[in-house]
């Protein structure tokens, strides 16, 4: 008998040779049967829960614990930081910087999205007013006498803050049969408040501004950046997949401990396609240079994956601008803008002429002017506000278009196209409502939010280089660049759809690195596994 | 004294870390094996001759 666990073995076949050969046939012989079984099954019991706590005390002699510090330091330190890249973005206004542009798009896509609180979107509107000192009366909202009537109700059920909006619902409804646009209008009128106050708002963004500034020792925009840079790198050091992590992952089934074997398929196959034959893999020194090269080389797969994700985006606006970008009158100062916000002023002033009769005839007792003149008076200022609508429209497209074609040129970059949509939250919304064709606000939330975190990067690498107006081919310069750090990487390696595979090969060969170059053993973590597996099936 | 007869006797310690989970799993399955075959008395049998 060489160990316990061969001894195991020939005492388990001698046991169910035993079992096999003892007569059941009368209730007698099962009582005896059973009473056999009994007894080695309690020797068994105990053999097993001996086993069990010999594994779980050798197991937790294995653990590593490296912890991962000053992450949440940084963290919030990058928070602020990027509020601060926010308050100065030079690409946009106070509009964006309010967080207009979000609530102008929610209130637009009311009805698209059946929001359950349009109450929810006004206060948002009333809150950001009142932070810039701004306190909006009912005589404020007088883009129609419906969006007044039910403003009125409004302001005065939010001064009593308490919930007091169901007289507010019965005001809507009754509204909306005579205005189905009343959403609409409330919109505009809010756009037309945002507008008039302009001033306010920039002195209010202006001493957010300083007091940012000051509170994050930042002189300017560009310094801003590089301290978010840095605080970037420091993260990404400090969140750096460490043992204790790749422990982690393995207990919970996020990668599978067998990879880690070094007879194992997956491994092999790992390490054929990204080191060359001539790299020897128990060179230690060799190694260290080639895992540096492929920690690089999955920061730049993970980039690419992020645009190819939002090509679609890039492509849609290689195909609206591109004409624009080849026209040689590009450098003639382009009028759109202006054209549609003096139509807009004499439309609202047309408005609100008519507006004024209407108001005149509330307040006069004197005024006998007939119930139809004001009925068809009404009708007339619903028209105008409709025709406003679609003006606004327009006023939002050449409002971006205005703006990125004072960065138009045939150099812009996808990081410059990246920065303008970030920078233009409401354009971003809808460009990703367009281009993907969605219909659900969370998954267009969802994805803008995604496109933010692949845009705020500021270590972002390829992109910067990419021109939204050429044809560069991605992966051929990944490929040849890291060619020249001896990995075996092929331009077919990082097609669209070989990108997650490729990942998953450089994590697997650096995870196995840093085991080898620590203190535990890739055999030690795979023992934690098992018998962290052992404790789950427990709880089944 | 309480007699120790069913003290696991052996030093679990000389087995490699692939080995104790071969002999835990080993354990756990013949505990199965012999719950599978333990006898239900409420099925209908043979009365003794």
């Amino acid at each position: 008998m060489n160990n316990f666990l061969d001894f195991i073995r020939k005492d388990i076949e001698a046991k169910k040779i035993l079992i096999a050969n003892t007569p059941t046939k009368t209730k007698t012989n099962k009582k005896k049967f059973n009473a056999t079984i009994d007894k080695i099954n309690d020797k068994y019991e105990e053999y097993l829960a001996s086993t069990r706590n010999y594994l779980l005390a050798k197991a937790r002699s294995f653990e590593v614990n490296e912890v991962k510090t000053n992450v949440d330091r940084l963290k919030e330190k990058i928070e602020q930081l990027e509020h601060v890249r926010f308050l100065l973005n030079p690409h946009n206004t106070y509009v964006e910087k309010m967080g207009f542009d979000d609530l102008v798009y929610q209130i637009s896509n009311y009805d698209t999205f059946n929001f359950n609180s349009l109450n929810e979107i006004i206060n948002g509107f009333l809150d950001k007013f009142e932070q810039a000192g701004i306190l909006l009366t009912s005589e404020d909202f007088d883009y129609t006498c419906y969006v007044n009537e039910y403003m009125t109700a409004y302001l005065e059920a939010r001064s009593k803050k308490e919930d007091k909006y169901n007289k507010v619902s019965e005001i809507f409804e009754r509204i909306y049969w005579v205005n189905p646009d009343l959403i609409a209008h409330i919109e505009l009128n809010f756009r037309k408040l945002i507008r008039s106050n302009a001033k306010k708002f920039e002195t209010y963004i202006s001493k957010l501004q300083k007091d940012v500034m000051t509170h994050n020792s930042v002189i300017n925009y560009m310094d801003g950046l590089n301290k978010l840079k840095d605080a970037y790198e420091e993260i990404t050091l400090a969140n750096k997949e460490n043992i204790t992590d790749v422990i982690l992952l393995a207990k919970a089934k996020k990668i599978d401990v067998e990879h880690l074997l070094p007879n194992n398929k997956v491994r092999q196959a790992a390490y054929s396609a990204l080191l060359p034959e001539s790299v020897d893999i128990n060179d230690k020194e060799q190694m260290h240079k080639i895992c540096e090269a492929l920690e690089k080389l999955k920061v730049n797969i993970v980039e690419y994956q992020n645009y190819v994700e939002f090509k679609p985006l890039f492509l849609d606006f290689k195909d609206e601008f591109e004409k624009v970008v080849n026209d040689n009158n590009q450098n003639e100062e382009y009028k759109g803008l202006k054209e549609i916000e003096n139509q807009i002023k004499i439309q609202e002033n047309a408005l609100e002429k008519v507006n004024k009769k209407i108001f005149g005839h509330k307040v006069s007792f004197l005024d006998f002017r007939s119930e139809n003149n004001i009925k068809r008076l009404k009708a007339e200022s619903v028209y105008k506000a409709k025709e406003l609508y679609q003006l606004y429209k327009k006023y939002d497209k050449e409002y971006f278009k205005d703006k990125v074609l004072k960065e138009l040129d045939k150099t812009l970059s996808i990081a410059d196209l990246l920065n303008l949509y970030y920078s233009f939250d409401y354009v971003k919304k809808l460009a990703i409502q367009r281009v993907y064709n969605l219909t659900n606000y969370q998954e267009i939330i969802k994805r803008s939010d995604a496109f933010d975190i692949f845009a705020m990067n500021p270590l972002n690498m390829i992109v910067a280089g990419i021109p939204i107006f050429g044809e560069e081919n991605i992966p051929r310069i990944i490929a040849n660049k890291y060619r020249l750090n001896n990995l075996a990487v092929v331009e077919a390696d990082l097609s669209e759809d070989n990108l997650s595979s490729m990942l998953n090969k450089i994590s697997l060969v650096l995870r196995i690195n840093m085991i080898e170059n620590s203190e535990t053993s890739i055999d030690k973590i795979w023992f934690m596994v098992q018998v962290s597996k052992i404790l789950d099936k427990e709880k089944e | 004294m309480k007699k120790e007869v069913n003290k696991v006797d052996f030093d679990l310690s000389t087995l490699s870390l692939q080995e104790l989970i071969e002999l835990y799993n080993e354990l756990a399955e013949f505990l199965a094996y012999l719950n599978d075959k333990r006898i239900d008395m409420e099925e209908k049998v043979e009365e003794d001759e």
